[in-house]
């Protein structure tokens, strides 16, 4: 940034505005909805082709970011001798107290800002994809056991009319059915969040976008073909010649669903902020007895906007939090300005209040 | 050839993507659709100047009779200097991307690209940018279709792309020599100026076709409708 | 290599003249001379080599493999190598991407069928070995000759192995013709006023605008698109260029059919 922007900046903020016109500690406003994308959307008209299964478009001022969470089924590997199940939890709990990342699951968020050019990622769609997922393996917003498939399974009768079965859902005696199938999957997560008109730091939009889409995603009830499992009872076939074969093909039902499980309370919101140091020289000539002496020339502001602000304030805080103040993330970066416990102090309280205000908008 | 992407967060290699089971038994029809189809009724919302860093951009809903949805976001870069030889006229670049859903294969996709890429070198006034590039993108938001039966199909969204980029390079202020639209009858899209008296493109999957110049009358007709939605949010 | 605007202008001026002047001579209707040679790949199902006038070139070859199509349904594999241009260059990629989806559309996969349960599966590779002009006329072209002299092994099990498990066994040296009909795809140059068939790259330089037709079973089909043979001449055309190239199209591809036909 040229010396004259720099100095122009100065002087607004001497003069208490922004060169986005807002106040100091005025956030952009921000509005929430999950854009009709995906398959469970009130108004889906193409649910029987389309495989989003969370979605949102999260808008704030100019910039807007559209999120789309899709998914995947992987199957886990198991220890050879895994007949009691029972074991294995034990087991998983007693890991628990040592390894509490083992629990939590992240999705896989790929980032891609609209700039006008092709190519390949750039650095800042590569390191913020990555906050993302470190962000949320850490956060504990979702765990690992909300992504396992209960899988039921698809049976065939004489008629040629299809039944499902899921294990949560049927009778004591014929659950023993869908037990005695030993593999497990799990589903994997991808979010594709596209940012449109960026125009400031980007990191807690896409965080915003991420939870909410998370909070509308679906998960497809699973189900294996009673065919293709491997199951100890008669398979009625129709005079035709049935292969099994060596894949396990998962199936998801077009219509049941169930929704993702994530822990409420661990849910937070981004938000960020910037400290800078106003230039002596550019203050306007105010009234001496209003000029308190030790009053330090540094100003808080919050949500950065514009190229000028992002180019000149060096000193940044980007905090996730809840609205009772529980952090998630915390990132203060101190360069330039000076942080004063006081303005640190402050951007929490802001940021709580941001996050409430974007929680009563989901 | 598998080189693995460090530079992407991809997820398990051996994970499958989610596949719905296609049931015999699915009841189709829902009942608001019916009752949307019964108005038929064609609707388009237009809305520019979306995308701020963009030089010109433009936002397309379109929806047909059956309550088909197509959203389509185009944003114009350029002209902006080029790098490399002397070039006496501007270069035009479209590329295509879809937002959420991904239908088209990558073949389709530059199959449109090179085909809209044709059309706009004959709109925009190229000479008048020399040393220039202008890359023009299209985000496909969501495209919808209420008919299973039907496989996702390029022709229904490219009048939708046609319109959407000609309010982009309108926008930007990119002198265009007519304002260009397109006509879409069955399986064929023609795209005309000059008020149907000129093709600029032409892209026919039709494979039951038999008169084309009846063809090109249906299309021109709706080439007419859908410039005279242009020139009414223009004015 | 380019050309140069004075010469540019005077090829433009020469190809819009009433009848128009190409520089090889050549009538509106006419095509650049082909030679096709079949047959001459001994470990392929079938293969062509298609030689242009000019110094294009392009070969093609067929490949099969017997498949369970309830597990594969996909039974055509279709590749297009340009040299020249890499794999993900738009041409060769809408191209290839074209190319297959008409073979698709166009090849009756019913008679890949070898079973109930067995398929051969086809394998089209197409390389371009040189080519200045929009090479998918001479693909089509050598896809064409291809796949009419494509042997594939004769079966001598039983074609019904519903009830039975059986592998295919094929004759040991007797085979059968494919029976495919490829379509043929067709470029027009428009210049000015004047429609041309087949440009050379020379008169693709100054065209205003080039259309695909294809011609399958006797007449001009889908797909009919317009291609842009350059990136700085283009303009729109109008209607009657499109149905004087379709005219042209009804008029003369039967004969080139027949020429490729009588061509093994």
């Amino acid at each position: 940034m040229n010396t004259n922007t720099a100095l122009q900046q100065d002087r607004h903020l001497s003069l208490e505005t922004r060169p986005c016109s807002r106040g100091f500690e005025e956030f952009r406003d921000v509005l929430i909805n999950d854009g009709n994308i995906s398959r469970y959307s009130a108004k889906c008209q193409n649910a029987n082709t389309n495989n989003v299964i969370g979605s949102s478009i999260v808008r704030s001022g100019k910039t807007f970011v559209i999120t789309s969470i899709t998914g995947g089924i992987v199957e886990e590997t198991l220890s050879a001798n895994n007949e009691d199940d029972v074991g294995e939890e034990e087991l998983i709990t007693l890991s628990e107290g040592s390894n509490r990342l083992a629990k939590n699951a992240s999705v896989h968020p790929v980032v891609e800002i609209q700039r006008g050019r092709v190519g390949g990622p750039t650095d800042e769609e590569m390191i913020t994809s990555e906050r993302l997922h470190k962000t949320l393996l850490h956060s504990g917003i979702l765990k690992k056991t909300a992504l396992r498939v209960l899988c039921g399974v698809r049976r065939t009768d004489e008629n040629g009319k299809t039944t499902k079965i899921y294990s949560d859902e049927i009778l004591e005696e014929e659950r023993k059915i869908s037990e005695s199938n030993n593999r497990r999957w799990s589903y994997v997560l991808y979010a594709k969040i596209q940012v449109f008109s960026r125009n400031g730091p980007i990191f807690d939009l896409c965080w915003n976008s991420l939870i909410s889409a998370l909070k509308s995603v679906q998960l497809p009830r699973a189900f294996l073909d009673e065919r293709a499992a491997d199951l100890k009872i008669a398979v009625r076939t129709r005079g035709r010649s049935m292969t099994i074969r060596e894949t396990y093909d998962i199936l998801c039902d077009p219509e049941k669903s169930l929704p993702l499980q994530l822990n409420q309370h661990e849910l937070g919101y981004g938000s960020n902020y910037g400290i800078i140091d106003i230039d002596p020289l550019a203050q306007l000539a105010k009234e001496e007895n209003e000029m308190d002496v030790d009053k330090p020339t540094s100003v808080l502001l919050a949500d950065i906007e514009t190229e000028a602000e992002e180019s000149s304030i060096y000193s940044k805080l980007s905090l996730i939090t809840n609205k009772d103040g529980q952090f998630k993330s915390a990132t203060i970066i101190g360069g330039g300005s000076k942080i004063t416990p006081e303005m640190i102090k402050r951007c929490i309280s802001l940021s709580k209040e941001r996050s409430k205000d974007i929680e009563s908008k989901i | 050839m598998s080189v693995q992407d460090r530079r992407r967060i991809l997820g398990p290699a051996e994970a499958k993507p989610l596949r719905f089971a296609v049931d015999s038994e699915t009841s189709i029809p829902e009942e608001g659709r019916t009752d949307d189809k019964k108005t038929g009724k064609e609707s388009v919302f237009i809305s520019t100047d979306l995308v701020t860093n963009a030089n010109g951009s433009s936002y397309l809903e379109y929806m047909d009779g059956n309550s088909d949805q197509v959203l389509v976001m185009s944003s114009v870069f350029g002209p902006r200097p080029l790098r490399g030889s002397f070039q006496s006229k501007a270069s035009v670049s479209i590329q295509f991307k879809e937002v959420t859903l991904e239908h088209f294969n990558t073949g389709e996709i530059k199959e449109i690209c090179t085909f809209l890429t044709n059309v706009f070198n004959a709109v925009i006034n190229i000479e008048k940018y020399p040393k220039s590039g202008i890359d023009i993108f299209i985000d496909l938001i969501q495209h919808s279709n209420s008919n299973p039966a039907e496989e996702e199909n390029i022709i229904k969204i490219l009048p939708t792309c046609i319109n959407s980029i000609t309010m982009a390079l309108v926008d930007a202020g990119i002198e265009i020599i007519d304002l260009v639209s397109a006509g879409s009858v069955d399986n064929s899209v023609v795209a005309f100026i000059r008020n149907g008296h000129e093709i600029v493109g032409i892209w026919s999957d039709d494979d039951k076709v038999s008169d084309i110049s009846r063809l090109i009358e249906d299309c021109r007709v709706k080439y007419l409708q859908n410039k005279q939605t242009l020139v009414q949010y223009l004015r | 290599m380019g050309l140069s605007i004075t010469e540019k202008s005077f090829l433009f001026d020469s190809l819009t003249l009433d009848p128009p002047l190409r520089t090889d001579g050549r009538g509106s209707h006419q095509f650049r001379p082909i030679e096709v040679s079949t047959d001459f790949l001994p470990n392929s199902n079938g293969s062509s080599h298609v030689i242009l006038s000019g110094g294009s070139e392009c070969i093609v070859s067929v490949k099969t493999k017997v498949v369970d199509h309830t597990v594969e349904s996909e039974l055509l594999v279709t590749d297009v190598d340009i040299q020249g241009h890499r794999d993900d260059s738009p041409l060769v990629t809408s191209m290839s991407s074209l190319i297959s989806k008409l073979l698709k559309q166009t090849i009756d996969q019913k008679k890949l069928m070898l079973t109930k349960r067995y398929s051969f599966k086809l394998y089209i590779d197409v390389l371009v070995l040189a080519s200045k002009s929009y090479p998918v006329s001479m693909i089509s072209f050598a896809i064409f000759s291809a796949l009419k002299n494509t042997w594939l092994p004769k079966l001598i099990s039983s074609d019904d192995d519903l009830e039975v498990e059986e592998l295919p066994t094929f004759h040991d040296y007797d085979m059968v013709k494919l029976d495919a009909d490829a379509p043929l795809l067709f470029t027009f140059a428009i210049v000015g006023d004047s429609v041309l068939v087949d440009p050379s790259f020379e008169e693709s330089l100054v065209s205003n605008n080039g259309l695909l037709i294809t011609w399958y079973k006797d007449r001009a089909t889908s797909p009919i698109r317009s291609v842009g043979l350059n990136n700085d001449n283009v303009k729109g055309f109008s209607q009657h260029h499109l149905e004087e190239a379709i005219k042209l199209i009804h008029k003369y591809a039967p004969d080139v059919e027949r020429a490729l036909v009588s061509s093994d």
